[in-house]
């Protein structure tokens, strides 16, 4: 269905290659994950398939793409769009409409279907992917996950016979992600699509694909079945992790396979895990404070009434659902919007009223759109205004950047950044000089395993030094790595407010994967199960 | 099922075709083309800004083009002042007062910089900075109040080959105006000045960065969704003959325009090109809607209230026209010796109904 035919691709003449003669062939009806490093190619890779690279980002492609039998070459984006649909990574900037409804339907507009199909097609897809409520909802009103529904919606309905997205879930909290997910294998299933998909949380998908594709970012990529790719790659879920590190063969890809192996385990292990991390200093004066915090936007209520303390050398996780009010929270917490009641005192002071320094010495915030903070021509000069700007000594924020993100070119524009570079950048910007209190919203969306490991070990660091972290994420896997506390939040509301593993282990679509393989054993991460092992007789 | 799929009327109708609020803004716009009058153009800058305020969801982030707009041409007309001040040319008038000149050399003969400044060329730099105002204040309705995803959906089919270059037309100056408002917010996140004249010296780059990075986003968004696409048993020699005649529709219809209301050359010839782009223009889309197979899910429809706001535009040029025939000399006082501008009646009573017609025409904007 797809085939790649010695390809090559660089942006740039002296720029280094993406795609190293590639050869690669996808055959109908198969559900195939593109994996690897964040910034490797993948993006690029997908954008070959419908036709948008070259033709949209510049860069020179030798060798012949083809789908169906068409070739992308010459062919406009526009006319394959009956064959191929693509969700891109960035959702915000690919709406064409105002509302859900005429979202999902422009597609088909385009493609000249007729108004009594569209309307099918349009409720099917409303209901398939959960969006029935919010069928009349102007889509800048709609959270970043309701978003990447609508998106995908909006790919669906047109029901072309290649489907390519680029990390679909990323946005996803874990239920409508599972939702999603279902809801795509049914059709490759049921109507012989071929998916092509990448994704950084693979945790969430791998166990779905038929084949899985590596670019590991030298050019060169590899294709085979999932078994065989994973089963030594650096990037790999925490279910692979564990059954490596435990010598299981065959590697389990759910966590299904994994109980099954892992009854013994459960009977070996002590109950408790040995090294759960302390949670934070006990005592301390609080060092964020919001008292009755409530958010409206216009008829919407995005708040009501939140009471949140953050004390010096506290990691907390804020979950939710997509929609329920974490990016409202984050931004109100760092005074980016005014709340409509109560108050937040941070270190004591109103974060509205702080300026310049003062204001980075106490806070630093990570908005869920991090190229806003971005404004450089190149990383170098960013991290160097950085460095200025915060007082941090010459060359601290590179190395925070070098830290997360190893292979970033230092003269590369800002805006040329893979999602993930770029996320790692605007981190680095405000992390390398440790403010008081740290707000994150969603930090991991693009970040490969690797960065995410640095991450988790460098908030770890900082809560140690007795910074205050308070990030919003879908990531379970991460809050089971270093959130010492969780609140969860629903419809505006704290539902759930303690410490972290029992939060996670309680909820069945918060639990991390390890957490689900060892129920009811209260054992979050693979480094919890090592030490229970080690500590077992 | 077909009949009740697309008898659901679009929910949003009730805000005005985007297509009307185009042509009531241009209608309005020519009134200040044609005058010098001050009272008049006055009147054009109040009866545009109220119109937004009253019809724009202030929730928007394009309700506020027309504020930045306004600051721009304010601004620009500022520096036109000064440089009329140091550079014009030596208008006859009452002295108001001298300005040291410089010494150029010889070679630079007919250049001056400084010497007396008359209240002529004063009044005439006024004027004309406040008609600069007065036109971009009417040009800025329709994309403060509807959608640019909106206006890029009421584009008729033919536009469609146009693609990328009509979708960036349209969506930039919103784009512009969204980050304005973000960037504004992430400034502050960096710690730096992000209110006043500091912040903005600090963001245009990243503005103008963000601005186009959204609009080409959007047009290869639209594109790989199908938007101006082939279909099966279409001519593609007849599609490039449809887009080659708009474009030559447009480029008649405007050197027309031009002739018209620059009110140099003769006025027949201009009318006549006017009129051949306009029945170009008409061509060349019923052609392209004639080859469309593009369908609606549920069409932006013309309403009646539509008719209105046309009608109001209407009104407003035939304010102008009805006026310069009349009592044309009200349109264009004397600027010396300075003149009170005299109340143009029949214009201003049609900036009046042009007013009441956008006002309250329709709901507010989405």
């Amino acid at each position: 269905m797809i085939r790649f035919d010695d390809v090559s691709f660089t942006y740039a003449a002296d720029a280094p290659v993406v795609l190293d003669h590639v050869d690669l062939t996808i055959p109908e009806g198969d559900l195939a994950l593109v994996i690897g490093p964040t910034g490797s190619g993948k993006s690029t890779l997908l954008g070959a398939i419908c036709g948008l690279v070259p033709r949209f980002t510049g860069g020179v492609l030798a060798g012949t793409v083809a789908v169906d039998n068409v070739t992308t070459s010459n062919t406009q984006p526009r006319d394959l769009a009956s064959i191929v649909g693509y969700l891109p990574q960035r959702v915000d900037d690919s709406f064409v409409t105002d509302v859900v409804e005429d979202e999902l339907a422009w597609t088909m507009e385009q493609l000249g279907l007729p108004p009594d199909v569209m309307r099918r097609r349009v409720e099917d897809t409303l209901d398939l992917l959960g969006l029935a409520e919010l069928r009349g909802r102007p889509i800048a009103t709609l959270s970043s996950g309701q978003r990447q529904r609508v998106a995908l919606g909006a790919v669906l309905t047109a029901q072309p016979r290649v489907l390519v997205l680029d990390e679909p879930t990323s946005a996803l909290d874990p239920q409508a992600a599972e939702d999603v997910l279902a809801a795509l294998t049914r059709l490759v299933g049921d109507l012989g699509l071929t998916i092509v998909c990448s994704e950084h949380r693979l945790e969430r998908v791998v166990q779905f694909a038929d084949s899985v594709v590596i670019v590991d970012g030298s050019g060169a990529i590899t294709h085979g079945p999932p078994d065989a790719q994973l089963a030594d790659s650096p990037v790999a879920p925490p279910v692979i992790h564990l059954g490596r590190s435990l010598g299981w063969d065959p590697l389990p890809r759910s966590v299904r396979d994994a109980r099954r192996l892992a009854a013994p385990l459960r009977s070996q292990l002590p109950p408790e895990p040995p090294n759960r991390h302390p949670a934070g200093a006990p005592g301390a004066d609080p060092v964020l404070v919001a008292d009755g915090l409530a958010a409206r936007y216009g008829d919407l209520v995005a708040l009501r009434s939140i009471d949140l303390t953050l004390r010096p050398g506290e990691v907390v996780a804020l979950m939710g659902r997509n929609g329920a009010g974490k990016s409202t929270l984050i931004s109100t917490l760092g005074g980016g919007r005014s709340p409509d009641a109560g108050r937040v005192r941070i270190g004591g002071h109103d974060p509205r009223n702080l300026r310049g320094a003062e204001f980075l010495r106490r806070v630093g915030v990570v908005p869920s759109d991090p190229t806003l903070l971005l404004s450089a021509t190149t990383v170098s000069d960013e991290c160097a205004d950085a460095d200025r700007e915060t007082g941090t000594p010459p060359g601290a924020t590179a190395a925070a950047l070098g830290r997360l993100l190893p292979d970033v070119d230092p003269a590369a524009h800002p805006r040329d950044l893979s999602a993930g570079q770029r996320l790692g950048l605007a981190l680095a910007l405000v992390l390398a000089h440790e403010p008081d209190v740290v707000l994150l919203d969603e930090p991991t969306t693009g970040l490969d395993y690797r960065a995410k490991e640095a991450l988790a070990t460098w908030l770890d660091e900082l809560s140690g030094r007795g910074a205050a972290v308070l990030m919003a994420t879908h990531d379970v896997e991460l809050v089971a790595e270093v959130a010492h506390r969780a609140i969860v939040i629903a419809d505006g509301e704290v539902v759930a407010d303690g410490d972290a593993a029992d939060v996670v282990t309680h909820s069945p679509t918060l639990a991390p994967q390890v957490a689900r393989i060892l129920h009811p054993l209260p054992y979050l991460t693979v480094d919890d199960v090592v030490a229970g092992l080690e500590a077992a007789p | 099922m077909t009949a009740t799929a697309t008898a659901r009327v679009d929910p949003l109708s009730d805000a005005g075709h985007p297509g009307a609020w185009w042509i009531w803004s241009l209608l309005v716009a020519s009134v200040a083309l044609r005058t010098t009058n001050a009272v008049v153009l006055v009147a054009v800058v109040v009866v545009t800004t109220q119109v937004v305020v009253a019809r724009s969801d202030p929730a928007s982030p394009w309700s506020r083009i027309q504020r930045y707009v306004i600051g721009f041409a304010v601004i620009v007309g500022i520096l036109r002042l000064g440089l009329v001040a140091a550079f014009g040319p030596r208008t006859p008038g009452t002295v108001i007062l001298t300005l040291p000149t410089v010494d150029l050399p010889g070679w630079m003969a007919g250049l001056t910089v400084g010497g007396p400044v008359t209240t002529g060329a004063l009044f005439t730099g006024i004027i004309e900075s406040l008609r600069l105002v007065a036109l971009l204040s009417a040009f800025t309705v329709a994309p403060s109040l509807v959608s640019p995803h909106r206006t890029v959906r009421a584009l008729p089919d033919g536009v469609a080959e146009l693609g990328i270059v009509t979708t960036v037309a349209l969506t930039v100056t919103p784009a512009a105006a969204q980050h304005v408002r973000r960037l504004a917010e992430t400034r502050r996140l960096r710690g730096r000045p992000h209110r006043g004249l500091r912040g903005l010296r600090g963001s245009i780059t990243s503005v103008l960065e963000g601005s186009f990075d959204h609009a080409l986003t959007l047009a290869a968004s639209m594109d790989v969704r199908g938007y101006g696409g082939h279909r099966p048993g279409e001519d593609p020699a007849r599609r490039r003959t449809a887009a080659g005649l708009l474009v030559a529709a447009v480029v008649v219809g405007s050197m027309g325009a031009f002739v018209v209301l620059g009110g140099s050359g003769s006025r027949g010839v201009g009318v006549a090109a006017m009129a051949a782009g306009g029945a170009l223009v008409v061509l060349a889309l019923r052609g392209a809607a004639k080859r469309s197979t593009r369908t609606r899910y549920r069409p932006l429809r013309w309403t009646g209230s539509d008719w209105v706001l046309v009608g109001g535009g209407t009104a407003a040029l035939l304010g102008g026209l009805v006026q310069a025939r009349v009592a044309g000399g009200a349109l264009t006082p004397s600027t010396n010796p300075p003149e009170l501008p005299q109340p143009a009646v029949l214009t201003l009573a049609g900036l009046a109904v042009a007013f009441g017609c956008a006002a309250f025409s329709g709901g507010r904007q989405p």
